[in-house]
């Protein structure tokens, strides 16, 4: 079963409850046989006039119990790395982002996903330039 | 931005409530949805530079608009584009002048000073005149590339409130990081004599003791202003805006104005749907 996990390090009552309905992507925390996996930044806002954003994420994960683990992205068809016997590992991956992907964590050899973070990609941009617009309210301050 | 008491309020957000619900049920929420609904809390005040006037709260603050190919609605704001080019996008405009804000939030008190500063032989009230709003229509021209976004417009009142116009320029250029944007802006905004006499004149009528008359003439309005969003999702924010609005001398030289600057803050969470 796959599981989402991320780290939020960011304190604050209004926070947690919007963590505690889903609203920053939080999931249920893993078993105990699945590994805890972190991946920084979650997410990745794209420049004017472009449509990605390259940057390199640093992916680490820990597990209860030693055993062989693989690291798989949607941006690769290949394992990024495999670990044997392992029950933490690391590893430094440089993307050039232009959709919504996860990372995640496979027993060597197995497909299903223990756990998995997803990577977003933000526009904030629009190609309708009227969605910029500053003069909303008349009392407006965002 | 609305007062966190006020009855305004609630009828705004139970209606805004309903009206995302009947807005998302047509159109789901996705990247190119025409609907753009969003809503921030926190804490923010606007100076108010009038007399006898309170600063006027932010708590609440509803995003409602939708865009189609050639009309839009913004908070308010109705348009009709009839160019959309790489070289720029322009439409017609309706919109609420947004000087009559100000007046909502003014109280009397009777003084034996007049507010010029004259000793009055017996206490006065003194209290900001009634004003109105006023629709106005113009063309505004949205123009950005690498080096920002610029947006030039000009209005005119056909609600015969005040008679005037006005034109607003704006230049803002954003900054990011992977997980936060930083945009300084500034504004400059000119305002027709009879604009300009309409909210910050005093016309005979309304002359006192306290209170003398004033003609207002044109004047230049100018605007700092900074917005940053720290992002923790594609749909949550936290967000930090601060503006300082110098009044044009004109407007400033009022017996009804107070504070020459009006600065506006907020601080929040900002949530879109």
């Amino acid at each position: 079963m796959s599981r989402l996990v991320k780290r939020f390090t960011v304190p604050g009552v209004a926070l947690l409850a919007l963590a505690s309905t889903g609203h920053l992507g939080l999931a249920a925390t893993p078993g105990v046989d699945a590994p805890r996996l972190r991946v920084r930044p979650v997410m990745c806002i794209a420049g004017r006039d472009s449509a990605s954003c390259a940057t390199v994420f640093e992916i680490d994960w820990k597990s209860s119990a030693p055993g062989d683990y693989c690291l798989g992205s949607d941006e690769r068809r290949e394992p990024l790395r495999c670990w044997t016997q392992a029950s933490t590992g690391a590893h430094s991956d440089r993307v050039t982002v232009t959709r919504d992907f996860y990372y995640w964590i496979t027993t060597s050899g197995e497909a299903r996903r223990l756990s998995a973070v997803k990577v977003e990609l933000l526009r904030l941009h629009p190609e309708d330039r009227r969605r910029e617009r500053r003069s909303r309210h008349v009392w407006d301050v965002l | 931005m609305l007062h966190p008491k006020s009855p305004a309020l609630t009828v705004g957000l139970v209606g805004a409530w309903l009206f995302a619900g009947c807005a998302l049920a047509q159109a789901p929420a996705k990247p190119d949805s025409p609907w753009r609904l969003g809503v921030a809390l926190g804490y923010g005040e606007r100076s108010n530079p009038l007399i006898q006037s309170r600063d006027i709260p932010v708590a609440v603050d509803l995003d409602i608009a939708w865009f189609g190919k050639r009309f839009f609605f913004d908070n308010g704001d109705l348009g009709l584009t009839f160019m959309n080019r790489p070289a720029g996008t322009a439409s017609f405009v309706v919109r609420a002048n947004s000087d009559r804000v100000f007046f909502s939030r003014t109280s009397t008190r009777f003084v034996s000073v007049s507010v010029t500063g004259a000793p009055l032989a017996t206490p006065a009230p003194l209290k900001p005149p009634k004003r109105r709003y006023a629709i106005e229509t113009g063309v505004e021209y949205l123009v950005d590339g690498r080096w920002g976004r610029m947006s030039l417009a000009g209005f005119q009142d056909v609600s015969s409130v005040h008679n005037g116009f006005g034109a607003d320029l704006e230049y803002g250029y954003a900054i990011q990081g992977r997980r936060w944007t930083l945009e300084p802006s500034i504004l400059l905004r000119y305002k027709s004599g009879e604009l300009n006499d309409y909210y910050w004149g005093v016309r005979a009528g309304e002359a006192s003791a306290a209170l003398p008359a004033y003609d207002a003439g044109d004047g230049l309005n100018w605007q700092l202003g900074v917005r940053s969003s720290y992002y923790f999702s594609r749909r949550l924010r936290f967000v930090a805006t601060f503006n300082h609005e110098r009044l044009n001398a004109d407007a400033a030289h009022s017996p009804l104005v107070e504070q020459r600057a009006v600065r506006a803050y907020f601080g929040g969470f900002a949530y879109s749907f």
